[in-house]
């Protein structure tokens, strides 16, 4: 019995970091897997915007003086205009091109961003200055955790709950959830998809923005971002099943959880155990573990 | 046809000519001989499977590690070496192509990001036996054939591996003329209409995988013999990207696509990375939004495009 | 006894909660020219689909010469001698029709797995090539890409890839539909010359070309067989004449 509350614990303890790790990752990957719901672009560039969210937040704080959040939400904002801006101008060019099209088309915009990145910034990772209310520790109960994985716990819980909220609730969700279906019909009843995808394209970079902005902390924040994590955002996706955004949200949360504890316990061989096991998952469900259904 | 067949013999031409062109930068042929090797392996899931992956650096590392550990504890000898690396990359793409191929598109994708991940892993993590991040050191070759050793002037090494390239090269074209290429090009082009016309489009694409594997091998078993060293990152997601922004910016699935997009990307890259590398990063980003938004099909389309031209004229 | 080219034994298929195909039983003897008739979202195609192994059923079994088919793969059943041609065109459009009909007829010869070029292998199925492209009036568009050519032609060409295919079974999901009248000839006349051994299923909603074709009609409404019979006594089945024939007649 003595025995049994260290290991109770540990067991909270990596269930907690590793939910707070995957709430990151849904922000990073819930907009990409809309992308490709919807517009069926592999957009390996998603990342990108995650990163440019970091880099205006950082900026915001140590060049404006905005608090943290502040930072975050014009973060949000801002990035999500310019992921508008972007469809509008470039990204919807390429809807009906070949993958390889999108794909290169993506890289292009990931090493372009990196230049844009040293240039501005340096190579180096940028620090970013929490406030001390996140900065503390707090007994929630179940053990006493870093105030600031339980925010960003709390934050994905609030952001995936209105996205649900949005997607079911929503006549935008509605239409959202028509056009990932059958596109053609949508269109044929009315709506207006091709302004759909802009905002859609648009929300899903200011999720990407906001995950890198509060997640800063967790992933920091260097030109090399969009590359580092595109394989874990990948992995969201993919193993949700295309354009599934529930999906995401637990693909997100299983993940995180899984490779918290396996490299807790495996810190040598974790990496690969964890990537042998995604493959071994999608080995058996090529398609995700919840293909595509109600969005 | 005729055309076809009087550029394949210019490509083996030019192969044999580069010593005599360019007698002191033997070293770069070498070079650029295995990354020509290297695209050309990826071009034929790219360019006539229509496979896009970002995995083929884990061809190219295990093929090179394979040769490089089997040349410091088996044998020194370069045949018996790249044979070792093409086989063991074939294998590896035997085993990876299982998992990867019931997928397309993104997953595709991820999971040949995926299989490069854990190669390198298991490199990094493996120090003893791989060298870990310092790369796998200790190499030294034996003469070629017993006979010709390596000599600082890089003139073996450029005979070897552009040997083995024109080697390659003419397996490469029986295969992408063959019957068999035919059916990856109806693959990529309808492969839901393959399966109603019979074809075991799986075993097809795996077959084809495990070839394009087994060349990306033999590619990164020259890398380390002649330069005698394994790094880590001959295995990494950044090389990947490389192999396949060379083909492209050759041009995938025109059979030369390779020896144009390698030798380029050296040059471009060895000029434009000098002062700092991130302008580098800025004009090859640059250039692939060029090649997607102005120039589909990369430098051969390019040069078809203008030979076409002239031969109108012409006539 | 080896039983009939193709027998369809209560095949049902399910979407969620969508039945499009009930209990389907189906027969064709070698030889046999049968047509399927029924309005449109009767599940002619999934019928269709679920015989040549593009869909798996949700009951039921497929059998063909006395063999359980139904757990094999659509690429095997070809092999086994099904083919088929689609209600939309569904072609490799960038290739020239050469090409196409190239593609199929190496993987009919068993040729196509072949790793380097194979020049006898080549003349016989080019030899083959030649000949489909005259029998289908396709040689002046041989050289041609796809989709470049006027849609009644590219229906051609569907037609032409499944009979590439030499098979014993050939199911014909509405040939000739899309093509301009001046081109339906060239398609029911091919239909007309098909080899005497295949067993021949034909969608069509034309009734005059389905009564001129077919010595046996199945109609299917809702998934579910209606009635089955020669055409004369299709024509006088009342339900039919309904729900199908005045249907028919007033488009």
């Amino acid at each position: 019995m003595e025995g049994a509350a260290p290991v109770a614990d540990l067991l909270i303890t990596l269930a907690f970091y590793g939910i707070a790790y995957g709430a990151v990752l849904y922000l990073l990957s819930v907009g990409l897997s809309v992308t490709l719901g919807l517009m069926r672009f592999v957009n390996l560039a998603h990342g990108v915007f995650a990163m440019a969210g970091g880099y205006v937040t950082v900026a915001a704080m140590s060049r404006a003086g905005f608090p943290f959040v502040p930072a975050v939400l014009a973060a949000a904002v801002l990035v999500g205009a310019f992921g508008m801006l972007l469809e509008r101008a470039l990204y919807r060019r390429l809807y009906a091109a070949p993958i390889l099209e999108q794909v290169l088309f993506s890289i292009g915009l990931i090493f372009v961003s990196m230049a844009i990145a040293r240039y501005a910034f340096g190579p180096l990772a940028q620090p970013i200055e929490l406030p001390a209310w996140l900065s503390a520790r707090v007994n929630i109960g179940i053990g006493v955790f870093p105030a600031y994985r339980i925010f960003l716990i709390g934050v994905g819980a609030l952001v995936s709950l209105a996205v649900w909220a949005g997607v079911e609730r929503t006549r935008f969700g509605a239409s959202i959830r028509a056009a990932v279906d059958n596109r053609r019909m949508a269109e044929s009843v009315g709506i207006n998809v091709s302004r759909l995808f802009t905002w859609s394209f648009g929300l899903g970079c200011a999720l990407a923005a906001l995950g890198g902005g509060l997640g800063a902390g967790l992933l920091p924040i260097h030109p090399g971002y969009p590359n580092e994590y595109l394989v874990y955002v990948l992995i969201v996706v993919a193993v949700a099943g295309l354009g599934n955004i529930r999906g995401a949200l637990y693909a997100a949360l299983a993940f995180g959880v899984a490779d918290t504890t396996i490299r807790y316990f495996l810190p040598d061989l974790g990496r690969v155990v964890v990537l042998l096991l995604v493959m071994a998952v999608l080995f058996r469900h090529p398609h995700g573990l919840a293909p595509k259904t109600d969005a | 046809m005729r055309t076809t067949r009087a550029l394949d013999g210019l490509v083996l031409a030019g192969l044999a000519a580069f010593p005599m062109l360019a007698p002191g930068s033997l070293d770069l042929g070498a070079r650029m001989a295995i990354l020509v090797l290297c695209a050309m392996s990826l071009d034929l899931l790219v360019g006539y499977c229509g496979l896009i992956t970002l995995g083929h650096a884990a061809f190219f590392g295990a093929g090179a590690y394979a040769a490089g550990i089997f040349a410091v504890r088996a044998s020194a000898d370069p045949v018996a070496g790249l044979v070792v690396g093409g086989a063991a990359a074939a294998l590896l793409g035997l085993l990876s192509g299982v998992v990867l191929l019931r997928s397309r598109r993104l997953t595709l994708i991820m999971l040949s990001l995926a299989t490069v991940l854990i190669v390198q892993e298991a490199a990094n993590r493996w120090g003893g036996v791989t060298g870990g991040a310092d790369g796998l050191q200790g190499i030294a070759m034996s003469p070629l054939l017993g006979r010709f050793a390596f000599d600082l002037s890089g003139r073996v090494a450029y005979v070897y591996a552009a040997t083995t390239l024109a080697f390659a090269f003419l397996m490469f074209r029986s295969l992408v003329d063959s019957r068999f290429g035919q059916s990856l090009v109806g693959i990529r082009e309808n492969e839901a209409r393959m399966h109603a016309l019979g074809t075991p489009v799986g075993a097809r694409l795996r077959t084809a995988f495990v070839i394009s594997a087994a060349l990306a091998g033999v590619a990164g078993a020259l890398q380390a013999q002649v330069t005698e060293f394994v790094a880590l990152n001959a295995v990494s997601v950044e090389f990947s990207g490389e192999i396949l922004i060379m083909l492209i910016l050759g041009g995938a699935g025109r059979r030369y696509g390779a020896f144009l997009g390698a030798p380029v990307y050296v040059f471009m890259q060895d000029y434009l990375a000098r002062e700092d590398p991130a302008n580098w990063y800025l004009w090859i980003g640059l250039m692939l939004l060029a090649i997607v938004f102005l120039a589909p099909g990369g430098l051969t389309a390019g040069v078809a495009a203008i030979a076409r031209r002239i031969r109108g004229r012409r006539s | 006894m080896t039983g009939a080219a193709l027998e369809v034994r209560g095949v049902s298929k399910r979407f969620g909660s969508l039945d499009v195909a009930r209990n389907v039983q189906l027969s064709l003897e070698e030889g046999a020219r049968c047509a399927l008739i029924g309005p449109n979202g009767a599940g002619k195609t999934t019928l269709v689909n679920l015989i040549s192994g593009r869909l798996a059923p949700t009951a039921g079994e497929i059998w063909m010469s006395g063999r359980n088919v139904t757990a094999m793969p659509e690429a095997a059943r070809v092999k086994a001698g099904i083919g088929r041609t689609f209600q939309i065109t569904n072609l490799f459009r960038r290739l020239t029709v050469e090409e196409n009909l190239a593609l199929a007829v190496a993987e009919q010869l068993g040729a196509a797995g072949r790793l380097w070029p194979d020049r006898r292998a080549r003349a016989s199925i080019d030899g083959r090539v030649a000949g489909m492209l005259a029998m289908l009036r396709l040689t002046d568009h041989a050289g041609r890409r796809v989709e470049l050519l006027p849609y009644g032609v590219q229906r051609i060409v569907e037609l032409a890839l499944a009979l590439a295919l030499a098979p014993k079974i050939l199911l014909l999901d509405e040939p000739a539909a899309g093509v301009p009248r001046a081109d339906v000839g060239i398609i029911f006349e091919a239909i007309e010359q098909l080899p005497t051994s295949m067993a021949v299923l034909l969608i069509e909603h034309d009734i005059d070309v389905v009564f001129r074709f077919a010595t046996r009609v199945v109609v299917l409404v809702a998934g579910e067989v209606l009635a089955e019979g020669s055409p004369r006594e299709i024509s006088e089945h009342p339900q039919v004449r309904a729900l199908y024939l005045g249907d028919a007649r007033h488009e």
